[in-house]
């Protein structure tokens, strides 16, 4: 995936910058994060990836097609910051919600969604309803659905923000495992330092709007990552930095 | 309780998930059963204690003040009256329910395709919507007489009125219902090309269905007590016409005893709709408020 001096700005007298000469490439499988202060244009730097809205410039290829084109070809799996799951459906039916969309048959629709529920560790779940479920099992529903249609990217916006610090940090690990058993991408956003550093390949670090990439921190810390990683020195070193970075 | 020496296999699968991913959906529930069972009663209870507390009171103040039963009959009264006049209040009835369940039927039905049309063609929308709200703004009764006179005295007159009541509620309540889908979810269907077909039938239509069944809520009610209002302005049968001409014929009890039925009748009206939409939207019951 290649953005080249993306840049969006809505017209007016100033003209309202959002974004401005952003640059990034990721390499097929990589877990990229961009971290930045509320109000810097992640979440709109994910929608211009995404296809919803267009940069007024520069140019965004995914695997060489437009956005548009990728979208249409499922080639992207969405999680939000809510999990948004249909409330008159079980939770099976929820992650059958795209396959079923997209007119996939029933049988297909049902043992994707068997095998991609016990993936996220909610076997036995199959029919509850979402009110039944706690905010992080919600949250593996959406984790799920995003998977239905085997996307090469997940476009992640700030899924776990909504959680406790001990549902956050499992279901980190928990995505690790999922990114690696299903070798995806991932374009992760978050306001949450330790957690770019636990998850990622390479942390973008964006400035206050207009948003603009101001650093680029590659994270070399081993994989597969534990929870022992997360107080190891090597680990502080780089969380220190980036908080650094971003206060400055 | 399970003792945890006779572990099944499927037991211990259920407790692997719950401590995998934290809490367990079903723990809550048995454990507030009995209270929640013991606040249901009691909220049945005391609305029943009070009331049969307003009904003694009146009784025994009739008796002991000496009322005359044209001036305010006592309960006992009004339930004999009621129980002599049944056949003609039953009888009644049939032609005021019919009226209001048509037109319940028509104004609601209407008020649910045009708010479908409203919201996916915004052009219909800007030019349909400012007359509806006009023709909300009309009194009921200034507009009765409108009624009467274009359409004459019958039944079709009625139930336009009826229709009319219903239609507005919903409409707006539809109007909510329908634009009321969450933006990312709206998104997820973009993003597979879902047609504007599917989008309505698999998102927008289930998402309204709370807001719809608020508006049958209200014009439930409001349909019964329109169909008795319109028939006091002109009929010969009818809950309303019951009202009106006892109270002509100073038949003080028989007023009191349509009065019950009507009341009666409406609140049927009403438990109906609510039973319908336990049955219909039960995911909508979690985000009731409690009395």
């Amino acid at each position: 995936m290649e953005l080249a001096d993306v840049g969006l700005s809505y017209p007016g007298r100033p003209p309202l910058r959002a974004l401005e000469g952003v640059s990034i490439s990721m390499q097929q499988g990589q877990f990229v994060s961009l971290i930045g202060p509320s109000g810097c244009g992640k979440s709109t730097l994910l929608r211009i990836v995404a296809g919803i809205l267009d940069p007024t410039s520069g140019s965004v290829l995914v695997e060489g097609d437009s956005p548009i084109t990728a979208q249409r070809a499922h080639r992207f799996g969405f999680v939000f910051q809510d999990p948004v799951l249909l409330p008159w459906r079980t939770v099976q039916e929820n992650v059958e919600l795209l396959t079923e969309l997209v007119g996939l048959p029933a049988n297909e629709r049902r043992s994707r969604a068997k095998e991609l529920l016990e993936l996220v560790g909610l076997r036995g779940c199959e029919d509850f309803r979402p009110d039944q479920l706690s905010g992080g099992m919600r949250q593996r529903v959406s984790i799920a659905r995003a998977l239905a249609l085997e996307p090469a990217i997940l476009l992640m916006d700030e899924p776990f923000s909504a959680l406790d610090e001990f549902q956050r940090e499992l279901l980190n690990s928990e995505l690790l495992r999922i990114w690696v058993e299903r070798h995806c991408s991932v374009l992760f956003v978050t306001h949450h330092i330790e957690e770019a550093v636990f998850l990622s390949d390479t942390v973008m670090v964006m400035s206050p709007a207009p948003g603009r990439i101001i650093e680029r921190v590659e994270v070399n810390l081993p994989r597969p990552r534990t929870d022992a990683l997360r107080v190891s020195p090597e680990f502080l070193q780089l969380r220190r930095y980036l908080r650094e970075v971003l206060i400055h | 309780m399970k003792s945890s020496f006779t572990d099944t296999p499927s037991a211990a699968d259920e407790r692997a998930v719950e401590a995998l991913v934290g809490d367990s959906p079903r723990g809550e529930r048995r454990s507030d059963l009995r209270t929640r069972a013991a606040k249901r009663a009691s909220s049945w209870l005391i609305p029943l204690v009070v009331v049969v507390a307003i009904l003694a009171l009146w009784q025994l103040l009739v008796v002991w003040l000496g009322l005359k039963p044209y001036f305010i009959p006592s309960p006992l009264k009004i339930a004999s009256t009621f129980k002599d006049n049944f056949r003609s209040i039953a009888d009644n009835s049939v032609p005021t329910i019919a009226q209001a369940a048509t037109g319940f039927a028509i104004g609601n039905g209407l008020a649910v395709l045009m708010s479908i049309w409203f919201v996916h063609v915004s052009a219909a929308r800007r030019a349909l919507y400012p007359l509806a709200i006009i023709l909300q703004s009309i009194p009921l009764v200034a507009l009765a007489p409108i009624a009467i006179v274009t359409l004459g005295s019958g039944f079709t007159t009625k139930v336009v009125m009826t229709a009319i009541i219903s239609f507005f509620p919903t409409l707006v309540n539809m109007m909510r219902g329908l634009a009321a889908v969450d933006p990312n979810m709206l998104q997820l269907f973009r993003s597979v090309n879902a047609s504007r077909w599917k989008v309505l039938a698999k998102l927008r239509w289930p998402t309204s269905l709370p807001y719809l069944f608020a508006g049958l809520r209200i014009t439930a009610s409001a349909s019964m007590v329109g169909a008795i209002i319109v028939e006091w302005i002109s009929s010969d049968t009818g809950l309303g016409y019951m009202i009106i001409n006892s109270t002509y014929q100073f038949d003080t009890p028989l007023l009191w005893a349509s009065i019950v039925a009507s009341s009666v009748l409406v609140l049927v009206a009403f438990g109906l709709v609510v039973l319908v939409e336990r049955l219909l939207v039960p995911w909508s019951r979690t985000a009731e408020v409690s009395p």
